[in-house]
């Protein structure tokens, strides 16, 4: 690479070591620079640098917003004590709807649904990377029931496999109040293959889902309520062999309420009440007889006095809280047992509607996978 | 190692001598393995030098005294936050001049710190660049021809070739 001052070369390393420090609205610009920057900024290997780098060191929500002047749900980018700052509006979308749910986001590209009615099953799904402005629209679902369906979704990426898959789980909604809970048909979309295809979901009919999906080591996971033994459930769904699996919650005393998402790169479940709350991620172990078993872990328990309530969980080990009296946010480190610092932004928690924890990434779906 | 020596003396890569502390040595490991192979010695007659002119030297020497304290016992957050002010106005210098040699010496001398430092003193200042400012700090030509710079603007709408 043939650059430098007047007597000095800086080996290709490290302006890598430079470059994956910047965000990727500039990287984007950066690409004119010469043709060996273009080739490493478009490089897996650079694209998964920026990436770890990013997740370790700026992490981001991105919100739905209600605005109570035109009416829309606008997406913003909100970063713990700066600006908030508004996507700007893809052409696509205008076509298609407004954005009505947040499915997910995977390696910084996110599935976001579109429409104007939440129940509609043909609803649109749409797949963006925010970042580099990147879209791909979702062929419709296959399973048109013409009538009112509930859509439960999620999105994530498999490794192994290295696709990124949306879940979809339907339920018909017009028969008696007791059937209201079953589930009708699971139908994946794959990325790589560019379709839908309906997967075998029976262990899952009863389950109510009460979470957004969080995707951690390829697998896609919801807190659930099982509407037959009347009892909660985490359900996991494996998006390489793609089978649904239950896994309990844990069992604690006197909490009745669950707050769900990822901790440290796990499943976390967040049991709560008026005056406590206790931390728990779920780690794989062997069973004895040699297949997949899973353990619950305490993370972290409130001492009985803690005015502070669990909100939403950032990556690594970081909580957003909120103080029981008054609203303002504090980012509660749960392995030094300190709070951080404030967590402000320009938005009230009110008129945020939904909000996922994203990182910006140069990744691309057309051929960039992170392994 | 002899508790006695508690500075050492360096050459750098035009000839100059410069002292430097054993604990602020201690922050490199090339830095330490060349402090132990002298003090090891009966005659430290031999000078060792440092593939690193004088100019950045200064700056790296001034550097790793600051930190040396803290690195050595570990420190409290007061002290880590004035640490931290007093990185931003050490980074207040001119590209050009003398940053990428930073960058070059902190690589050499494996100072993880530094490195850090100075990557993000050169990503926060080519944030606010033009392509072409970029290019001339770097010194990099154009090298894309004009259809080459066409398809590419096509592909991203915001891409500046100045």
């Amino acid at each position: 690479m043939v650059t430098g001052c007047d007597n000095l070369c800086l080996p290709p390393e490290m302006i890598a070591d430079i470059l994956k420090r910047l965000r990727v609205k500039c990287l984007v610009r950066f690409q004119s620079v010469c043709k060996d920057w273009r080739n490493l900024l478009k490089s897996p290997y650079f694209i998964k640098e920026h990436y770890h780098y990013s997740i370790l060191n700026k992490c981001l929500l991105v919100c739905r917003i209600h605005r109570r002047t035109d009416g829309f749900w606008p997406l913003c980018l909100l970063h713990c004590g700066k600006e908030t700052v508004e996507f700007e509006r893809l052409p696509v979308m205008d076509s298609l709807g407004p954005v009505t749910h947040l499915v997910g986001s995977s390696n910084g590209l996110l599935c976001v649904k579109l429409g104007y009615e939440e129940y509609y099953p043909l609803t649109s799904f749409l797949l963006l990377n925010p970042a580099t402005r990147e879209v791909r629209k979702v062929p419709k679902l296959t399973n048109d029931h013409g009538c009112f369906c509930r859509v439960e979704s999620g999105f994530g990426y498999n490794h192994v496999v290295r696709d990124y898959k949306i879940v979809t789980i339907h339920r018909v909604m017009c028969r008696n109040r007791y059937d209201l809970a079953c589930v009708d048909v699971v139908e994946v979309f794959s990325l790589r293959t560019g379709s839908w295809k309906e997967v075998e979901f029976g262990i899952i009919r009863s389950i109510d889902l009460h979470s957004k999906s969080v995707t951690v080591n390829g697998a896609m996971f919801w807190l659930g309520w099982d509407c037959r033994d009347l009892r909660g459930v985490i359900v996991s769904f494996d998006l390489k062999t793609e089978v649904f699996t239950l896994i309990s919650i844990p069992s604690s005393t006197s909490i009745y309420h669950y707050n769900f998402g990822v901790y440290e790169n796990k499943v976390m479940c967040l049991p709560y009440n008026v005056h406590e709350y206790e931390l728990w991620v779920l780690e794989e172990g062997s069973s004895a007889s040699g297949g997949k078993s899973w353990v619950w872990t305490q993370k972290y328990r409130t001492s009985e006095t803690s005015p502070l309530f669990p909100h939403f969980p950032l990556l690594r080990n970081e909580l957003i809280c909120y103080h029981a009296k008054g609203d303002s946010g504090l980012l509660f480190n749960t392995t030094t047992n300190s709070k951080l610092k404030k967590f402000t932004s320009s938005l009230s928690d009110s008129s945020i509607v939904d909000k996922l924890v994203y990182v910006e990434s140069l990744v691309s779906m057309c051929d960039t996978y992170i392994e | 190692m002899s508790s006695s020596v508690e500075a050492i003396t360096v050459l750098s890569s035009d000839g100059d001598e410069f002292k430097i502390t054993v604990s602020a040595a201690k922050l490199s490991k090339p830095l330490n393995w060349m402090l132990e192979d002298v003090c090891f010695s009966d005659d430290c007659d031999e000078v060792p030098t440092i593939e690193v002119n004088s100019k950045t030297l200064v700056k790296v020497i001034e550097y790793c005294e600051k930190h040396a304290p803290r690195a050595n016992s570990g420190a409290s957050d007061s002290d880590a936050e004035e640490l931290k002010k007093w990185d931003i106005e050490f980074m207040k210098m001119d590209v050009k001049d003398i940053l990428f040699h930073i960058l070059m010496a902190a690589n050499y001398l494996h100072m993880e710190g530094l490195y850090d430092l100075a990557c993000q003193t050169a990503a926060d200042l080519m944030k606010g660049m033009t392509v072409s400012q970029i290019r001339k700090i770097f010194h990099i030509k154009n090298d894309f021809s004009s259809e080459e710079q066409e398809q590419l603007r096509r592909q991203h709408p915001g891409c500046s070739f100045d």
